[in-house]
């Protein structure tokens, strides 16, 4: 039995939307921002998008191109492992099923990159199927430097540190390869609703 | 291959008791408290601590703070930021006194 913290009470009323926080996640209003490092400005024109490793071919696209392609605007629940959730935030994004569409692939696993060296892995199946985009804009608005603009992977499923920020690539493996928070103890999976935090969760 | 690296490195983390041992306000809502660890081993810098208090009903509210002191020093310091309509931010940065356990 945990010890009591002398004089600590729930503040918080778990209200209408106790049902949509997973456990151990309490609900925000605001936006916090956390990143492994400093944060990345890469110039539009100097930016792309690339697919590759084990596929037939690897994919490549720049800025415009990316912003051609068929975008989706959704509205979902983020859950940050740091504790603090947010419902009902709105994106507009590229799928990664549009991006993945042609592409023949032998990977059952993907690792998404960033500029910075950030490096996330995510089951290909879980960015399949409608559940990841490629997100741009959040809001209405473009994708803030901060929050990762200009595009960021939005997995949200999973714990937020999976939608890495600032994506540069996804990466096709054949075998699963832990990115960086993963190496450093954080889940090799990441589900909030089995609050799988920490590796052994 | 690297998973299996990866699992067999690390290990769940059991949760541990905490007692404040002394409190320091650093600004008008910044307070940094001193904690005595149970078994705590020297940390590495960048690492984070999850702080998990428990009410009298039982009921559990869990944050994540950053790791204020170096590894040498003796004890463990989180600065507190107060966010008013916080929940467990008030009380750390607030009602928690010295011998205090959580």
């Amino acid at each position: 039995m945990p010890p009591v913290s002398r004089g600590f009470q729930r503040r918080r009323s778990p209200g209408a939307d106790a049902s949509r926080i997973p456990p151990g996640q309490y609900l925000t209003s605001d936006f916090p921002v956390l990143s492994a490092g400093p944060t990345p400005h890469t110039p539009l024109d100097e930016w792309s998008l690339t697919i590759d490793g084990a596929v037939d071919g690897s994919r490549r696209w720049s800025w415009s191109e990316f912003l051609a392609l068929p975008s989706e605007t959704f509205t979902v629940d983020i859950h940050c492992v740091t504790k603090w959730s947010r419902l009902d935030m709105t994106w507009t994004g590229v799928a990664v099923d549009t991006l993945l569409a042609d592409v023949e692939t032998s990977g059952d696993y993907v690792t998404a990159w960033s500029d910075g060296g950030y490096t996330t892995n995510v089951p290909l199946e879980d960015l399949a199927g409608g559940r990841g985009w490629v997100a741009h804009s959040y809001d209405g608005e473009p994708l803030e430097a901060q929050h990762g603009g200009p595009a960021r992977l939005l997995v949200p499923h999973l714990y937020f540190w999976k939608s890495a920020k600032w994506l540069r690539g996804l990466t096709l493996t054949v075998d699963d390869e832990p990115g960086f928070w993963e190496n450093y103890g954080y889940n090799n999976y990441g589900d909030p609703w089995r609050e799988q935090r920490y590796w052994g969760d | 291959m690297a998973r299996t690296a990866v699992l067999g490195r690390l290990r769940r983390l059991p949760w541990v008791t905490a007692t404040a041992r002394d409190v320091v306000d650093e600004t008008a809502r910044a307070r940094t408290i001193t904690l005595d660890v149970e078994g705590w081993t020297r940390h590495r810098p960048g690492q984070h601590v999850d702080v998990r208090l428990t009410a009298e009903d039982g009921y559990q509210a869990q944050r994540s703070y950053s790791i204020a002191s170096g590894p040498e020093e003796d004890g463990v310091k989180l600065t507190i930021d107060r966010i008013d309509d916080g929940e467990v931010s008030p009380y750390l940065a607030g009602a928690l006194q010295p011998g205090d356990v959580f």
